[in-house]
């Protein structure tokens, strides 16, 4: 199991399209991908749970993958919050 | 649906439900579920674990037929409204594969034991209300992309359809059937009917008796039990419906249909006899149809005419008028059928609960609290020529090589029957301009089906070459009772004393002034009022196809003096328990000799 944490940093926060990315980043992977924001973990898998996280610019997101290609899959979620999901 | 819930039964067993039977015959066959905008989802207990794990297959299959549907309409959108649509529906596809969703839903149906449908329906709905609860507005915006994904699943579980293309025979499902919802499927694809409401004089449930078709009305949420895999079993007699019958439940009734195919076929040698009284009295048969593929049938059980040729079918299927040609070609098709014999047209019946709006919204149309009390057929021919021109036309052609009567519904006062007749004189005088040939002398009728008719019949005779009785619409009208609402279905009664003394008046008229009277309502083709309408005078009976039989034979077995006798007895009675019991005595003594 892999966790790291990370700052939002585009300014539109996590909405409809970063959502989007996510779980179709997270779906490639055969781990399991969580979320985590303000206390609330969420399915990386599921639109409608990240969607729900609503994670706005500056609130810290933990990420947790667990399986067999877990470091992958927590370096290509990594990426996206790091590259601002393309947005910026 | 209690009989489900409450026994827990597996889809896989027998169920047998009960409603009401309004067009006879037995059919086995599998559903078409009529689309219905509100899908109805009902929750039932899986027995064991087998059957969870049929649910869960059950389950993973509509999924993957959604993922296909939405895969092809994704790909559509893109070609035509181009990719910013697209991106709406592929947040679809994203809410589609959502593990939670997915997992959470196949938990239920593990856990708690219960449907797909209803295991989906709670999982969706509670990520729609969370949606719906946060302060975030797009958020709460995309409640309603759960709710069509949801929908999008749910369709295909419960074995739904968007579009009515019936492509196998299959019994017809529906909340409600409008005619337009049944205009459009070939009718031998129609095996039967089940529909969750109606009654015996629904549109539907009409074209099923001439049709010698199944139906049953009155299941209350039968549309959401139903699946595309189910077979059922319809007894429209009994109005039993059982969902996947088994062996020796079909066994026995296939013995019940040999029964009432025998009794059919002792009837059949009267098809070719002559209809005429004991003593003598020629009497009109004649067919009421809708469909000119319905005219074979009807010739072989005796009919010799069409008393009723109903033209509003034309209507129900195009969004414009169809032109005069379009119509004469339609309508040549049946008088093709029926000649020598003749066929009486009634012009559109549009209006009250055949209405088909698309045609009269651009007309002024507005929307009518009481549409059986509203504008209809022959008010809006008067005030829409566009609607009774080309029609007349047509028939007027028509008449020049065929014998055809042209009879206008829904008339309440001579002053309609005077401006109808001036209209078909311009279209006459019209004609002879064009010299194109018609024949002077044809026959102008009129329906008697409101109670203004009918005690205006001494001063319409005066007018017009016959009279035709609908009772189905002048029982309504003069009792006051709404032939679609079971609540007060049972106050409809043709038998009623101040319906017959209509039907007596309106005879009587028609006599007195040497004109015609013809019945092409339900009561014509009911066995327990022939007598009572010989004995006052009825020259023709107009009914459907598959009673034609049953009624020759009593009109065979009658002699008129006798039926005047009853006639009057009848007249002077005022309790309809009574009067039924005297015609169901006499009557089932003369179709047993």
């Amino acid at each position: 199991m892999l966790e790291q944490d990370i700052v939002v940093s585009n300014k539109a926060g996590v909405h409809a399209r970063p959502s989007a990315l996510i779980v179709k980043t997270a779906s490639q992977f055969d781990s399991e991908v969580f979320l985590t924001c303000e206390g609330t973990e969420v399915n990386a898998k599921s639109i409608m749970s990240v969607m729900m996280l609503a994670a706005a610019m500056g609130s810290i997101v933990r990420i947790r993958t667990e399986g067999s290609d877990e470091d992958k899959a927590m370096l290509a979620i990594i990426t996206l919050f790091k590259t601002k999901f393309s947005e910026e | 649906m209690p009989a489900k819930s409450d026994k827990s039964k597996l889809k896989a067993d027998e169920v047998v439900v009960k409603g009401l039977g309004v067009s006879s015959g037995i059919i086995v066959g599998k559903p078409y579920v009529l689309h219905s905008s509100n899908l109805k989802v009902i929750e039932y207990r899986l027995e064991d674990d087998h059957a969870v794990e049929d649910e869960i297959e059950r389950f993973h299959q509509a999924l993957q037929i959604t993922r296909e549907q939405l895969y092809h309409v994704i790909q559509e959108a893109k070609a035509k409204y181009g990719k910013e649509y697209s991106t709406i529906l592929e947040s679809h596809f994203l809410i589609l594969e959502d593990e939670e969703m997915i997992r959470g839903t196949l938990k239920m149906v593990k856990n708690n034991h219960v449907n797909a449908e209803s295991a989906l329906a709670a999982v969706m709905d509670k990520f729609r209300n969370n949606f719906l609860k946060s302060n975030n507005e797009y958020l709460r915006e995309r409640a309603t992309d759960i709710d069509d994904v949801k929908r999008r699943i749910l369709a295909n579980l419960l074995g739904q359809h968007k579009t009515f293309t019936v492509d196998e025979p299959s019994v017809i499902i529906a909340d409600t059937i409008k005619p337009s919802d049944i205009a459009g499927i070939e009718r031998s694809k129609i095996l039967g009917f089940v529909c969750e409401s109606g009654s015996t004089l629904s549109h539907f449930a009409i074209v099923a008796r001439s049709l010698n078709i199944p139906a049953v009305v009155g299941i209350a949420n039968f549309t959401g039990f139903v699946a595309d895999h189910d077979t059922l079993l319809v007894d429209g007699h009994t109005g039993e419906v059982i969902i996947n019958p088994a062996p020796g439940t079909i066994e026995r009734y296939s013995k019940k249909t040999r029964e009432i195919q025998r009794q059919a076929a002792e009837l059949e040698p009267v098809a070719q006899l002559p209809c005429t009284t004991k003593d003598g009295r020629e009497i009109q048969l004649s067919a009421n149809v809708e469909l000119a593929e319905e005219v074979a049938n009807a010739l072989k059980l005796g009919a010799k005419g069409i008393g009723l040729y109903r033209t509003e079918y034309m209507l129900f299927s195009e969004r414009e008028l169809p032109d005069e040609e379009t119509q004469y070609q339609e309508y040549l098709k049946i008088a093709r059928k029926i000649s020598p014999h003749k066929l009486t047209m009634r012009t559109f019946d549009v209006g009250g609960d055949k209405i088909p709006l698309e045609i009269l919204t651009t007309r002024g149309y507005v929307h009518e609290d009481n549409p059986m009390l509203g504008w209809r057929a022959i008010r809006i021919a008067l005030e829409c020529p566009e609607f009774f021109v080309p029609q007349i036309r047509a028939m007027l052609r028509l008449s020049a090589e065929f014998q055809v009567e042209i009879m206008i519904p829904m008339v309440i006062s001579v002053s309609e029957v005077v401006q109808a007749k001036a209209l078909i004189d311009k279209c006459k005088n019209e004609l002879r301009k064009e010299k194109i040939p018609f024949n002077e002398k044809i026959k102008v009728g009129i329906m008697i089906e409101t109670p203004g008719a009918a005690l205006s019949a001494d001063v319409l005779a005066e007018e017009v070459d016959f009279f035709s009785i609908g009772t189905n619409d002048l029982v309504q009208y003069t009792l006051a009772a709404d032939r679609g609402n079971p609540k007060v279905a049972q106050l409809y009664n043709c038998f009623h004393p101040a319906v017959l003394q209509l039907i007596h008046k309106t005879i009587s008229a028609a006599q007195k002034n040497h004109i015609h009277a013809a019945m092409c309502g339900e009561m014509a083709g009911n066995p327990y009022a022939t007598i009572f309408l010989l004995g006052l005078g009825l020259n023709e009976f107009s009914v459907l196809p598959p009673v034609l039989p049953k009624i020759k034979k009593l009109i065979r077995e009658t002699d008129i003096k006798e039926a005047e006798a009853l006639a009057k007895r009848i007249l002077n009675m005022t309790d309809i328990k009574e009067i039924e019991k005297l015609v169901t005595e006499v009557t089932k003594k003369k179709l047993a000799s």
